[in-house]
């Protein structure tokens, strides 16, 4: 063994030297695990606020103010002539109702500003929500009904107590008038605040009591599915090739080096693309979803088919000289046993993609997603909007009640998100144990 | 490129294993198997002594000291299992371990003959007559018969030493001397058989006469060991003199 | 013993000036790379990894019915060669072989022959023990299945079943077979390749040191398989057991840095080889 030669010192044994030096390798250890904890409690803490913010901001928009009022179906003015013909029953002028109402509940009220001030506590839904009673119910008309009316969202803002009633009249959006009649309304009990069903089947609107987000939901609906559709087989295609079949040479590896930097261009750029190419050279119609899949599909192409290609990687080639060694044939290995091992790994490459298509606006608002669309579409090729840009929609409406249906929409994205990332994550565990 | 030499010779076949443990247990057995031999060449010059010259302290120290051979020989032995049970030796090894086994037998019984002529000095003048059984040409036929199988036996424990198959060699082209020397002895024994000789004494140095040729056996024994482990070549049994011939035209 | 001397002149012809020629120094192969029926014939097979030569000018018949065993330091390229002779090294990039490989006559580099029948033909059994993530059944069947060697299920069942008891695993497995293959323990698992290999009915077996992932008990088991499957089959194994290739070959090869070296009787081999560079290798004096 080796002895410590230096004359005069006594003699030091390594493990003397290793306790000296163990004290501050600790010290470094402990160290760096805080500034790891601290890093993680503060993307921690970061994510709390946000939802916090989010979820504090939105959650009111789930519910949303109706104002009672004694109505009397008048037969004179639904339907003169008695037929219920449908079409005379849907042409009526409800708001006129609406207006009768009024002068039987408020008769003290007789100024025509004052009037017209009356009636624009009520949304300009509310005449088509009494259509849609007396179409389905026509033994209606004629009786005379306590209904509930949809209020309008400045009567709503102020009921959730977004505006505030001691301010002078001046600086604030509702008159005393308004705030006058809307406490009387409250005293008298004829206020009350219901579940927000037309947030979740309307489309959008430029009222915001009557915005819903189906029309987004849809058009992300359909425009998911078929990216998913799209880009799914091509990247699972594109992958296998590349890492399977293609030889390796310049060519390949300058094709590797483009799917990586594709994975990391700006989305804006892929818009820009989706515009000039499919709109303009092959004239695919604007604002669908299926011009956005299009776009959407060449985004998510390099994450997919670098998601596939690690999932690739990670079956061990074990068993893929098992499957040749029997006398497989190249496909036949890759079809019965390679791709059923990397499939849950492709499919949570393929989710995680699909979730940033989920969550992507740039390239969208360059193929026309943007543009103001009320009704719900039902198919690929109807113009539509997607959820993302509903909310750069919304968030950039001046009505203050726009601002809690934004928190609200990007809860439901959010949700859709977790979603999808947890069902990435089951699939994971689920699967990947198999060998 | 590879750098490939002709095996053989090698300077030592027992050393450069990746475990050098491996070599110091055969260079123990080697060894052990060597100063049995310097055993054996000691007491086959004071047996020979003790029956030539009729020095009985001479055959004593040789009976005394013949126990010493044979737990060497014990020693070898446990040597030889424990290598073939730890090693497990293939090709040179194999050839080594199980050589130095057979050698280590033939030493221990080059040993027992050389109790065996201690003996017979012993038994030669317990009879007292005549008072010196041995004419003078018989001693010289003794003492040749001596010096030819202690020296092949001498060359053997050498060439076992470095497993060399030239010094081999030599030991089997002395054979026909040493069948010589004995057939001279025993004739001296038969033709000219002295009158006052009693049988039993002509019967010891018959004996004697013979046990020295075995020795020179032995040697030869140890010698085509030594060839096994140096040319793989079994050569036991096969005509010396074309044996001889081939392997010195191949320069050994 | 003079007189045995004498009489052992006659032997004299046991002993050729060959067998005591002065002993080879180049890289020649040392020994005879034929045999009397062989199965496969290889010459002069040059492989390269890009510009580097794995294998050099390599000759090696493989007879009918026999083990043969490719043993040497690693990177000495027996395994490269023994993928050679079911067109493994096709699948790795740079891979060139040169030189001719015949099995049966036919040559397996042949333009026009394709390796997937080859792969039937010569199986391969690899290092680590590598079922299908599937059952057993599914793991044996699955050869036949592709070639279409079977007309329906219960044949198919017959030979799955053949097939393992040959391996003699059925015994061990024949009441899960359902289960995965990958449950196995690890000589059973390298058994059931086996049987997965045996059930294409292959004329040569391959195997890339089949037992460096077992325990000494399932490597004895298996050996005693490679003995049992010689009846039927040519067998090259590769092994770095210098023990296991004594036990189980007939023949055996030594590679060194891509050359074969030696080839002879596995006897002749492990007591008495002819070259320096053998004898170093399996006495333990490098590698």
């Amino acid at each position: 063994m080796n002895k410590p030669s230096s004359a005069g010192a006594p003699p030091r044994r390594a493990i003397d030297i290793v306790n000296a030096s163990l004290k501050r390798r600790y010290a470094r250890e402990r160290r760096f695990r805080l500034i790891g904890l601290t890093a993680v409690v503060m993307g921690l803490l970061f994510v709390a606020l946000l939802f916090a913010d989010i979820i504090g901001k939105g959650h009111t928009a789930f519910q949303q103010t109706y104002i009672q009022l004694p109505l009397t179906f008048d037969a004179g003015l639904i339907d003169p002539k008695g037929t219920r013909d449908p079409e005379t029953l849907r042409s009526a002028n409800y708001n006129a109702l609406i207006r009768a109402a009024l002068r039987d509940v408020y008769p003290d009220v007789t100024e025509r500003r004052d009037i017209r001030a009356l009636g624009s506590m009520f949304s300009v839904g509310a005449p088509s929500q009494l259509r849609d009673r007396i179409l389905a119910n026509p033994d209606l008309i004629g009786t005379t009904q306590e209904v509930w009316l949809l209020a309008d969202d400045d009567i709503d803002m102020l009921i959730k107590g977004y505006i505030d009633r001691d301010l002078p009249e001046s600086e604030r959006r509702v008159k005393d008038r308004t705030v006058e009649w809307v406490e009387r309304l409250e005293a008298e009990g004829r206020i009350e605040k219901r579940f927000n069903t037309i947030f979740f089947t309307h489309g959008t609107s430029r009222e915001p009591e009557l915005a819903g987000i189906a029309g987004a939901l849809m058009g992300t609906f359909y425009t998911l599915v078929l990216t998913l559709l799209l880009s799914f087989p091509i990247g699972v295609g594109a992958a296998v090739y590349l890492e399977e079949f293609a030889p390796r040479n310049r060519w390949t590896d300058l094709i590797e080096v483009n799917i990586n930097n594709l994975a990391a261009v700006p989305s804006v750029i892929f818009g820009l693309l989706g515009l000039a190419v499919f709109i303009g050279l092959f004239g695919v119609p604007r604002s669908t979803p299926l011009v956005a899949s299009l776009v959407l599909s060449l985004m998510t192409l390099p994450i997919m088919i670098i998601a596939s290609r690690a999932a690739l990687k990670s079956v061990p080639p074990s068993i893929r000289e098992a499957a040749l060694g029997v006398g497989a044939s190249p496909l036949q290995t890759q079809f019965h046993h390679v791709l059923p091992l990397a499939m849950p790994g492709m499919l949570t490459g393929a989710i995680i993609g699909m979730a940033h298509a989920l969550g992507e606006t740039a390239p969208l608002l360059m193929i026309g997603m943007i543009a103001f669309i009320v009704d719900i579409p039902s198919g690929f090729t109807d113009a539509a909007t997607v959820l993302p840009v509903q909310i750069f929609l919304w968030a950039d409406s001046p009505e203050r009640a726009f601002v809690e249906r934004t928190s609200a929409a990007i809860m439901v994205l959010l949700a859709f998100l977790i979603l999808m990332n947890l069902a990435a994550v089951l699939l994971r565990r689920r699967f990947e144990r198999r060998w | 490129m590879v750098e490939t030499a002709p095996l053989k010779p090698t300077a030592d076949p027992t050393s450069g294993h990746t475990v050098s443990r491996y070599d110091r247990e055969l260079a123990k057995l080697r060894g052990i198997i060597l100063r049995m031999g310097e055993h054996v060449i000691e007491q086959t010059q004071a047996a020979v002594a003790a029956l030539v010259d009729g020095d009985e302290s001479q055959a004593f120290r040789v009976l005394d000291r013949e126990p010493q051979i044979d737990y060497l020989s014990l020693d070898a032995d446990e040597e030889v299992f424990r290598v073939i049970a730890r090693r497990q030796p293939t090709a040179v090894d194999l050839r080594i371990v199980l050589a130095l086994s057979k050698i280590a037998g033939d030493v221990e019984r080059a040993g027992d003959k050389t109790a065996r002529i201690a003996r017979q000095a012993l038994e030669l003048r317990q009879m007292e007559k005549p008072a010196e059984p041995l004419t003078e040409a018989m001693r010289e036929a003794f003492r040749r018969l001596d010096e030819k199988a202690c020296c092949m036996f001498e060359r053997g424990i050498e060439a076992v030493a470095t497993f060399d198959v030239t010094q081999s060699l030599t030991i089997f082209e002395d054979e026909p001397a040493l069948y010589a020397a004995s057939h001279e002895a025993r004739q001296q024994l038969g033709e000219q058989n002295p009158p006052d000789l009693i049988p039993r004494q002509t019967i010891c140095l018959l004996t004697s006469a013979h046990a020295l040729e075995r020795i020179g056996n032995h040697a030869a024994n140890i010698a085509e060991q030594v060839i096994y482990v140096a040319l793989g070549q079994d050569i036991r049994y096969r005509n010396r003199e074309i044996l001889i011939e081939t392997l010195r035209h191949r320069g050994y | 013993m003079s007189t045995t001397v004498e009489a052992m002149g006659q032997r004299v012809g046991a002993m050729s000036a060959a067998e005591l020629s002065s002993r080879p120094d180049s890289r020649a192969t040392v020994g005879d790379v034929t045999v009397a029926n062989p199965r496969m014939v290889c010459r002069e097979v040059d492989v390269w990894y890009g510009s580097k030569q794995a294998i050099k000018g390599v000759s090696l018949d493989i007879g009918k019915n026999e083990v043969v065993s490719m043993i040497g330091p690693s990177g000495c390229g027996k395994s490269t060669f023994l993928r050679c002779l079911n067109r493994m090294n096709d699948t790795i990039d740079g891979c060139r072989v040169e030189g001719s490989i015949q099995l049966d006559g036919q040559d397996i580099y042949d333009k026009g022959l394709d390796p997937v029948p080859l792969r039937a033909q010569v199986g391969m059994v690899f290092q680590k023990p590598n079922p299908f993530p599937k059952s057993i059944y599914e793991n044996v069947a699955y050869g036949p299945r592709i070639h279409g060697l079977t007309n329906n299920k219960a044949e198919l069942d017959a030979l799955v079943e053949a097939s393992l008891r040959k391996a003699g695993l059925w015994n061990e497995v024949k009441d899960r077979l359902d289960q995965p293959g990958t449950g196995l323990s690890g000589g059973q698992q390298q058994r059931l390749c086996i049987a997965r290999t045996i059930a294409v009915s292959p004329e040569v077996i391959l195997m890339d040191e089949p037992c460096s992932a077992l325990d000494p008990i399932a490597t004895a088991i298996v050996e005693e398989l490679i003995d049992e499957l010689r009846a039927n089959y040519s067998i090259a194994i590769v092994t770095h057991s210098m023990q296991q290739a004594a036990r189980v070959s007939q023949r055996t090869a030594y590679f060194h840095m891509g050359d074969l070296i030696e080839v002879g009787e596995t006897n002749e081999i492990f007591t008495n080889p002819r070259h320096k560079l053998t004898e170093d290798y399996i006495t333990g004096r490098f590698g």
